[in-house]
């Protein structure tokens, strides 16, 4: 009687297993086959719906569509800027006679930006994907998970010219941006004052920046008199983690992590004039805190809003964050805070901003392609306001070109002073594992500032992990 | 009859066990599976073979967070068992008051209970290396120091092991303590007819009596150790330098910063097998115990 329902309960095992089995291959599936047929499904779908719809869209409409938006961040004025779009085309649709009424449904979130990435794969994956989402830096990632539509299509003169380029992979456009914020280097006019410079010096100095007469190591030299001259506490901090700020700091002092064909490069002496550089001025000139990387983004945010630190480099759009930080309106900000190029260096050609636009893909699931397209070429077109007014908000200038020249953006006392910079921006390709790269660098940015480690040593560890984790890393 | 009661336990175990392959076995297997490709952010399945494994070899970092890994486990497991004998003993033999015992159990069991955020945001606060901080506010007025100490960045190690042991007294304690209750008043009673003191009774009846609790906390709270990460993740995140980086934290590093979810399982693999091996270990000492 045992052996009998042992044997069963075996059977009853072995077919729980083997049903389990099953769902992995399926799960399995789903993470190769699995992805191709969701692939071939959406595509099926897509074809059909551009067809299907595009005729009928045509003389009659979609009728009543909801589409969803998936978002990510403090700047929901991206989304409004959708929401916005869809009611200019839906009035659009009414003034023609066309039966079609979108619903925009959004859904924000604001977790880590790797774990929503995550979940917009994961969800592709089951087919359930928002129509339209907002994507990280790795564009690439997405394109590989096949995620996102190609929108090269969509993509018109009116946009700032090469804005695209961080989200284009292999000469395809994946990914439209929605502003185009500056990194930067800003700093605290006041704490210029305080050690006696005149406003006329306070005012040309950013031209001087501009002209690269004034250079990075003439602004560094200013980061310690500042502090000497009791200005402010700090010199110069930066962002308590890691982050592509550190890649500029890196071109500013004429290092590279990329090459011309897009490809990530490891420059030894790039990366040793950088090191040496963060080292100097945490344990040598004490212009940075040597625990900054323990400090949170509010501490930090705080020191930079009322000038306890002189300088910041930075994306423009963190300002938001410092001016709620110390309390202050956008006006009295603007009095305060200077934001300038980075200055041309010893090792560089010249002065330079990075471009760093956020951007909305499209869901290579979603059943009304053409629809969101049309949401995207509205933004550049009769809708680009709306674009205006998230650019004017988040202290970016716009991606659309016809949205800089509207009043919002300005008569903006923060970006009216900084749309010059516009012609100085670098626009960075997608580059693979730069993510992982700028990981390995601020591991040992941590190590160098706390002064637990040497420039040689910090350079040799991150070259040993970037040959061991990083497949197509070319070494120079 | 004796052979249907057995039989009876079979259909009650079932649906465990199916609960079990679907969320433990089969995700096992799909762990062991990932180990052998570079699954990325992309989440295509490409195979590399031992590519992951060899990378874990050649890796420098490996030699060091092996080292941190067998410290930590080591001091955290050494001070727990210390404290928990400590703190048993004393509330158990020598407070005989069971209202007061009662009320040091529960101290000692809110570390246990506060959610690990909370508790890893406390240990931070008070570490904090400005001059705000309230242990530096302490140290500066003891040793009239003008110059506060970054503690987290300068006894990282040392940190984590305290935050960590203060978390696992409670189990280990209760534990004991209800050990040291049921050995038999007799033996006590024999002892001190015999003239035995007091550190004769601890270390002649306690913990000769206790002996196989001591192995099971000590084998149950390694297997903690060796898989739990989350306050050390908290406090320094496996910093500065790698100087608190174990391996079950490498293994979340790899995946879930890095995204490199093919390396992070293979790290994964390694930790499962020597926890498949600590849990023989403890099967024997359960086995030996009831035998």
């Amino acid at each position: 009687m045992k052996k009998l329902l042992s044997v069963s309960l075996c059977a009853v095992m072995a077919a729980s297993l083997a049903a389990c089995g099953g769902g992995a291959g399926t799960g399995g599936g789903a993470g190769t086959g699995g992805g191709a047929g969701v692939n071939a499904d959406a595509g099926t779908g897509v074809e059909g719906g551009n067809s299907g719809t595009g005729e009928s869209g045509g003389q009659d409409g979609y009728g009543d569509v909801t589409l969803t938006v998936g978002f990510n961040g403090d700047f929901t004025t991206m989304v409004d800027a959708v929401i916005g779009a869809a009611d200019s085309l839906n009035e659009k649709y009414a003034a023609e006679g066309i039966d079609t009424r979108i619903t925009i449904e959004a859904d924000y979130q604001t977790i880590d930006n790797t774990e929503f990435h995550n979940n917009i794969v994961f969800a592709h994956k089951s087919g359930e994907a928002p129509d339209i989402f907002i994507c990280d830096t790795d564009v690439a990632g997405f394109v590989n998970a096949g995620c996102v539509l190609d929108i090269t299509d969509v993509i018109t003169d009116s946009m700032v010219e090469g804005i695209c380029t961080p989200c284009t992979v292999d000469g395809k456009v994946y990914a439209m941006p929605f502003d185009l914020p500056l990194r930067v280097i800003y700093y605290n006019k006041n704490d210029l004052a305080k050690i006696g410079w005149s406003q006329e010096q306070i005012d040309s100095l950013p031209e001087q920046i501009q002209s690269g007469e004034f250079t990075l190591e003439d602004f560094t030299a200013l980061c310690q008199e500042v502090v000497e001259k009791g200005g402010a506490t700090y010199g110069m901090v930066h962002r308590p983690g890691a982050g592509n700020d550190f890649y500029d700091l890196l071109n500013a002092l004429g290092g590279r992590y990329y090459n011309e064909e897009g490809q990530l490069v490891f420059d030894e002496a790039g990366i040793t004039r950088l090191f040496q550089y963060l080292y100097d001025n945490a344990q040598t000139t004490k212009i940075t805190p040597e625990n900054l990387n323990q400090m949170g983004w509010d501490t930090i945010n705080q020191m930079v809003g009322t000038g306890e630190a002189f300088a910041y480099f930075g994306p423009m759009f963190s300002a938001t964050y410092v001016a709620q930080a110390a309390g202050l309106e956008t006006d009295a900000f603007a009095q305060q805070e200077q934001f300038v190029l980075f200055p041309k260096s010893a090792y560089s050609d010249g002065p330079f901003c990075t471009a760093a636009p956020q951007f909305m893909s499209i869901s290579a699931d979603t059943q009304y392609p053409e629809l969101c397209k049309e949401i995207f070429k509205e933004l550049q077109g009769d809708a680009s306001s709306y674009l205006a007014h998230h650019s004017a908000e988040t202290y970016s200038l716009s991606s659309v070109k016809a949205a800089n020249e509207m009043e919002e953006i300005t008569s903006s006392t923060i970006l009216s002073p900084v749309t010059y910079m516009a012609d100085y921006a670098q626009h960075i390709p997608a580059v693979d594992d730069a993510t992982t790269l700028r990981g390995l660098i601020f591991e040992q940015i941590t190590s160098l500032e706390l002064g637990q480690t040497t420039v040689e040593q910090a350079v040799q560890d991150v070259k040993t992990q970037a040959q061991l984790n990083i497949d197509k890393i070319i070494m120079e | 009859m004796k052979k249907m009661q057995n039989g009876q336990a079979y259909p009650f175990l079932t649906p465990f066990m199916i609960l079990v392959s679907i969320f433990y076995i089969v995700p096992a297997i799909l762990t062991i599976a990932m180990s052998l490709t570079g699954l990325d952010s992309s989440f295509v399945w490409e195979w590399n073979n031992f590519n992951n494994y060899r990378k874990i070899l050649l890796d420098p970092n490996t030699g060091k967070i092996v080292l941190n890994t067998v410290v930590f486990v080591g001091c955290a497991i050494a001070l727990t068992i210390v404290l928990d004998l400590v703190i048993a003993v004393l509330v158990t033999y020598f407070i005989k008051n069971e209202s007061i015992s009662s009320f040091f159990k529960s101290l000692i069991m809110i570390p246990m209970i506060t959610p690990a955020v909370v508790y890893s945001v406390l240990w931070i606060w008070l570490l904090d290396a400005s001059e705000n901080g309230v242990v530096n506010q302490l140290y500066m007025g003891v040793t009239n120091s003008a110059i506060p100490l970054n503690w987290i960045a300068k006894y990282p190690m040392q940190i984590v092991v305290m935050a960590t042991v203060l978390t696992s007294l409670g189990f280990g304690a209760i534990n004991f303590s209800s050990a040291i209750k049921s050995i038999p008043e007799d033996q006590f009673k024999a002892a001190r007819i015999d003239g035995a003191g007091e550190w004769e009774i601890v270390s002649g009846i306690i913990l000769p009596n206790i002996r196989y609790h001591i192995q099971f906390i000590a084998l149950w709270e390694t297997l903690g150790l060796l898989t739990n990460y989350v306050t050390i993740m908290l406090i320094t995140d496996g910093g500065p330098s790698m100087q608190t980086e174990v391996w079950a934290l490498s293994a979340y590093h790899k995946a879930f910063t890095n995204q490199q979810y093919g390396y992070g399982a293979a790290i994964s693999m390694v930790l499962i097998f020597v926890v498949m091996v600590l849990m023989l270990l403890l099967n024997k000492v359960t086995s030996r115990r009831d035998a």
